[in-house]
């Protein structure tokens, strides 16, 4: 449930086969680490993904957002349906309201600053890996490499720090405590409608939400902002109606326009190949 | 992780809100209170102004040498001066001091209405609510050198009903002489574009009163003689806008068909959030009312707003993808201002005409370079206040709100607009006769430019 960092406060059973890391450790002493593959696995376990999830269909995930710096508070609702169709509505008072979704197959995004727009690239592979309530359990398929490379102190927690590498190149680094095995903790670069951003993320104030661990509150830093992401309630299986997740009109019109173009591309191409 | 980073994209590029509101404070007396208040806004601006080396600035001397003083201040007023002492050594726009009253206690959100989105000019009528008393005697004034001209004035102010006209020029408002006021303002800016910034919403902000009680204006009329005219404020009007961080404010949106024209114009007062969404629906209005020759988009006298709303303002008229207005840049991360086209639905394709002059500001002057640097506006006027930079705003501990620099703004050529401002494309200025003569010469020169220029020739599919 990578979209409002709920499952994604993975932990990792103490167990698992254990190597060294491939990078230098910070520790003085060198520490046998596990292998990262066990602690991500590990993580899952503990969090009890796998039993909370099973004949889960849909979920509506009621949660706030703060800066608390500078006053700000909104709320964010995200419904999911499996296998992979989200729909999160934002509106923080004095900034604004916005949607953004993933049907399946299109990801998009609509708020009252930047208007209607159609997600591509590395933002579209992060929608679709946000989409999916089972990435965690699904690690493996989402992640091509992950490397143990060191235990440290993360944010006041002894954790296992690891490298992961998604299937579309995104880099992350992801902190395990070394004593809930819970995941503590994040930090990578974000395809966001301006660019790139680092985002350091810290988990926190774990609870059971519907017999998943769950981080109640999540930290984002990203650059002098820091926000709180704190979960209200989580509900499973609620009723959604049918459509809920079709896109709106403008949506589907730039998805319109969208196909026009490609349509017109490939058709240049195809007479440009036919020219002598 | 998605909504988060969805949601960024509305925090980071927030507030930026003018960075000029002319406010005074209030009584708090716990000295350590303002201690605390003062190293919290050195060290929030030490830790997060986009320029690690703080502008040439030594902060750290800056700090030794101010914080005595912010020691022995009694008064968020006596500690809000030393604050903006140090703020004004770094040398930029966008860093003040906003005290708690202005805040506290908050106006009512719920004047604010979505099913009224406009003030005038457009077919919907516009809602009046009232914050405590934000009055205006109906009058907007121009600076022109260092006179103060009438440029307009509302048909149903008593301003309008006691006889005063556009042109006339006012000398005084209460006991306040204009010229003595210039004259000392003048003496602690940079220049005549910051006399003409700073003058007019000095004494603009006289004109709109916070007491509902008569002002007197001295005024020279059409034959120059001197007239002493008493005018009763009426409550301002527009959209109350609760803005996330800086107090609350009251939106104005204008859009309507020039008359005897094919030519869409739109002004308002502020980049405030509900602003895109009227764009969106001027857009649509001007393609069912046979608009072809052109939008304008009237920048003059606007000193700014949320930064991300230029992005979805630009989505109405920009059809390429990738396109920018510009770069955001603090100490690690560079965003990019970019505009994701509308679908054609919402989208004018037609020719595009930005008016500015001094007093467009922040993300007016965003706007408004980012347009021209990417040849999807003809910009004219005269050069802007160059005041743009991208801020946040915070409470101090004392309760004050400090804004302050995060971000720095550049063209995408990496040009700076604050400081330098942004030069039209053709240089129109209006004289104090053209006022006097009800002509409006920028106004005029661009809608000349638009039925002349060549670009209407394929007319915009409704």
């Amino acid at each position: 449930m990578r979209p409002l960092l709920l499952l994604s406060a993975l932990s990792l059973s103490a167990c698992g086969p254990k190597t060294t890391s491939t990078e230098a450790n910070t520790e003085p002493v060198p520490v046998e680490l596990p292998q990262a593959d066990a602690i991500f696995q590990a993580h899952v376990d503990a969090s009890n993904q796998v039993g909370a999830m099973t004949g889960i269909e849909t979920m509506k995930v009621t949660a706030v957002m703060r800066i608390p710096t500078a006053g700000i508070e909104g709320e964010i609702l995200t419904h999911w349906a499996k296998p992979n169709q989200i729909l999160v509505e934002q509106n923080i008072p004095g900034i604004g309201s916005g949607q953004m979704g993933f049907d399946g197959e299109n990801g998009w995004s609509s708020d009252n600053m930047m208007g209607p727009r159609l997600m591509e690239g590395q933002e579209l592979e992060e929608a679709l890996l946000d989409s999916d309530m089972m990435s965690d359990i699904n690690f493996r398929e989402w992640y091509t490499e992950l490397e143990t490379l060191s235990q440290t102190d993360f944010n006041g927690v002894t954790a296992y720090e690891v490298k992961a590498v998604a299937r579309f190149g995104r880099e992350s680094t992801l902190y395990f405590s070394t004593e809930s095995q819970l995941q503590v903790g994040a930090s990578h670069s974000v395809e966001s409608p301006m660019g790139p951003m680092t985002m350091e993320i810290f988990y926190k104030e774990f609870q059971d939400f519907g017999g998943m661990v769950v981080p109640k509150l999540s930290q984002v830093k990203t650059g002098p902002m820091t926000m709180e992401l704190e979960v209200l309630s989580i509900e499973t299986n609620p009723e959604i109606p049918e459509g809920f997740f079709v896109p709106p009109a403008e949506i589907q019109e730039l998805l319109a326009e969208q196909a026009e173009t490609e349509a017109a591309t490939e058709e240049n191409s195809e007479t440009s190949t036919e020219e002598p | 992780m998605k909504p988060i980073t969805a949601f960024l994209g509305f925090v980071l590029s927030l507030s930026m809100l003018q960075g000029c509101a002319h406010v005074s404070g209030h009584h708090t007396p716990d000295r350590n209170i303002q201690l605390e208040s003062f190293d919290y806004a050195w060290s929030r601006i030490g830790e997060t102004y986009y320029d690690p080396e703080m502008n040439g600035l030594d902060w750290q001397a800056t700090r030794d040498e101010l914080r005595p003083r912010a020691a022995a201040a009694a008064t968020n007023d006596e500690l809000a001066e030393i604050i903006e002492e140090m703020m004004e050594r770094i040398g930029e726009s966008h860093f003040q001091i906003i005290p708690l009253f202005v805040y506290d206690p908050p106006p009512k959100p719920e004047a604010f209405s979505e099913d009224n989105p406009t003030t005038e000019g457009a077919d919907l009528p516009p809602p009046t609510p009232h914050l405590d008393f934000r009055g205006s005697l109906g009058i907007k004034i121009r600076l022109i050198g260092k006179e103060v001209v009438i440029q307009e004035i509302q048909a149903d102010s008593h301003a309008f009903e006691k006889g005063i006209r556009v042109g006339w020029r006012i000398t005084s408002v209460d006991d306040i002489e204009i010229l003595e006021l210039l004259d000392k303002l003048e003496e602690t800016l940079d220049g005549p574009r910051d006399l003409e910034f700073y003058g007019s919403r000095q004494i603009q902000g006289l004109l709109e009163p916070e007491q509902d009680a008569p002002v007197a204006l001295g005024l020279i009329d059409h034959h120059g003689t001197l007239n002493l005219i008493s005018v009763h404020p009426k409550a301002l009007e527009g959209n109350l806008q609760p803005n996330a961080m800086l107090p609350q404010s009251l939106t104005r949106f204008e859009a309507r068909i020039l008359d005897n024209t094919t030519i869409g114009y739109i002004r308002f007062n502020e980049w405030a959030p509900p602003i895109v969404e009227r764009f969106t629906e001027a857009i649509r209005h001007f393609k069912e009312g046979g608009v072809r020759d052109g939008v304008i988009v009237d920048l003059r006298g606007n000193p700014g707003g949320v930064a991300a709303m230029s992005m979805g303002v630009a989505s109405h008229f920009v059809e390429k993808k990738g396109e920018s207005l510009g770069l955001m840049k603090d100490r690690n991360t560079t965003l990019n201002l970019r505009i994701f086209p509308r679908p054609r639905s919402q989208r004018w394709s037609g020719p595009v005409v930005l008016l500015i002059d001094g007093l467009s500001a922040s993300t007016s002057e965003i706007f408004a370079a980012g347009m021209q640097d990417i040849d999807e506006a003809t910009v004219i006027g005269s050069t802007t206040a160059g005041k743009a930079l991208a801020s946040i705003v915070e409470p101090l501990p004392n309760g004050d709100r400090i804004q302050f620099v995060i971000w720095n703004l550049t063209r995408t050529n990496g040009q700076r607009v604050e400081g330098d401002g942004v030069r039209p494309d053709i240089e129109v200025r209006p004289t104090p006769e053209d006022f006097l003569a009800g002509v409006d010469p920028v106004l005029n020169t661009a809608i000349q430019h638009l039925q002349t220029t060549d670009s209407h020739a394929t007319p915009p599919a409704p």
